[in-house]
């Protein structure tokens, strides 16, 4: 501390680490802060499939979908965006389970006005692609996922319940 | 800046920026918005720097005391070892 350019370096960097401290703290206070503000999905469902094709040997179907959702809840100080995505989940004899995601959107905190979201007859940015050709007469929910990216901290994703995804059954035939 | 002086400077700078932060993440809690942390913080940085990096007279009221230089001390030590 005998120096201008010691003490300098000393304020600057124990300021430094009272900002991390700050920001480590803001991220403590909102642990636990999911379970009791759950954003509301009113409605996600299928609103017209419009094809249903063999692609090079691999089944693919385009579809668009209604999706109202509020996900103002999620936000808190420590939140800088959400990054919201539909999900299509269906069985196959190949795999299990198959989760594709077929549309995303990034919803950021400084834009409140996008935290309603209400869209209809939305067309899917993504194919919901099979790995093979089993898409045909298959039962697909589409279920509501995000990720909370926070300032500070671990991201971590949220979802619809399953038991409230809406389902819908493709066609047996190529259409 | 004199030994005294040196502890105050860092006293004064520990205690500035913790209690801005702490009082701006209080206040930024109750609005939910951490840019409010942030600018408190920034204030109690920046204050702390005027206040604690600048050699101001008030570092230097306890001067270090030396002893008085001793005279002719090689001659000294030359006539000592014979």
């Amino acid at each position: 501390m005998h120096t201008v350019w010691v003490r300098l370096n000393g304020v600057v960097f124990f300021g430094l680490t009272v900002l991390l401290c700050l920001s480590c703290l803001a991220a403590i206070s909102k642990i636990g802060h999911t379970s009791s503000h759950a954003p509301v999905i009113e409605k996600l469902e299928l609103k017209s499939l419009r094809s249903l094709k063999s692609h090079g040997g691999v089944d693919r179907a385009l579809l668009s979908f209604d999706l109202k959702a509020d996900m103002t809840p999620a936000f808190h100080w420590n939140i800088k965006q959400l990054f919201v995505y539909v999900v299509a989940s269906y069985e196959s004899t190949k795999n299990r389970n198959n989760q594709i995601v077929i549309w995303d959107k990034i919803v950021e905190s400084i834009h409140p006005e996008d935290m309603m979201i209400e869209l209809e007859n939305v067309f899917v940015k993504y194919a919901l692609v099979d790995q093979g050709d089993e898409l045909r007469g298959k039962d697909v929910k589409l279920q509501l996922m995000w990720d909370h990216m926070p300032i500070t901290g671990l991201l971590y994703m949220g979802e619809q319940p399953l038991s409230e995804a809406s389902s819908f059954t493709l066609p047996t035939e190529y259409q | 800046m004199d030994y005294k002086g040196q502890q105050l400077a860092e006293l004064l700078f520990y205690w500035i920026i913790i209690a801005f932060g702490a009082v701006g993440w209080v206040i930024g809690y109750m609005h939910q918005d951490f840019f409010i942390v942030f600018k408190f913080w920034l204030v109690g940085v920046s204050i702390s720097v005027v206040l604690c990096v600048p050699d101001w007279p008030f570092y230097n009221r306890n001067p270090i005391e030396w002893l008085d230089s001793v005279p002719n001390r090689q001659v000294e030590s030359k006539e000592s070892s014979k």
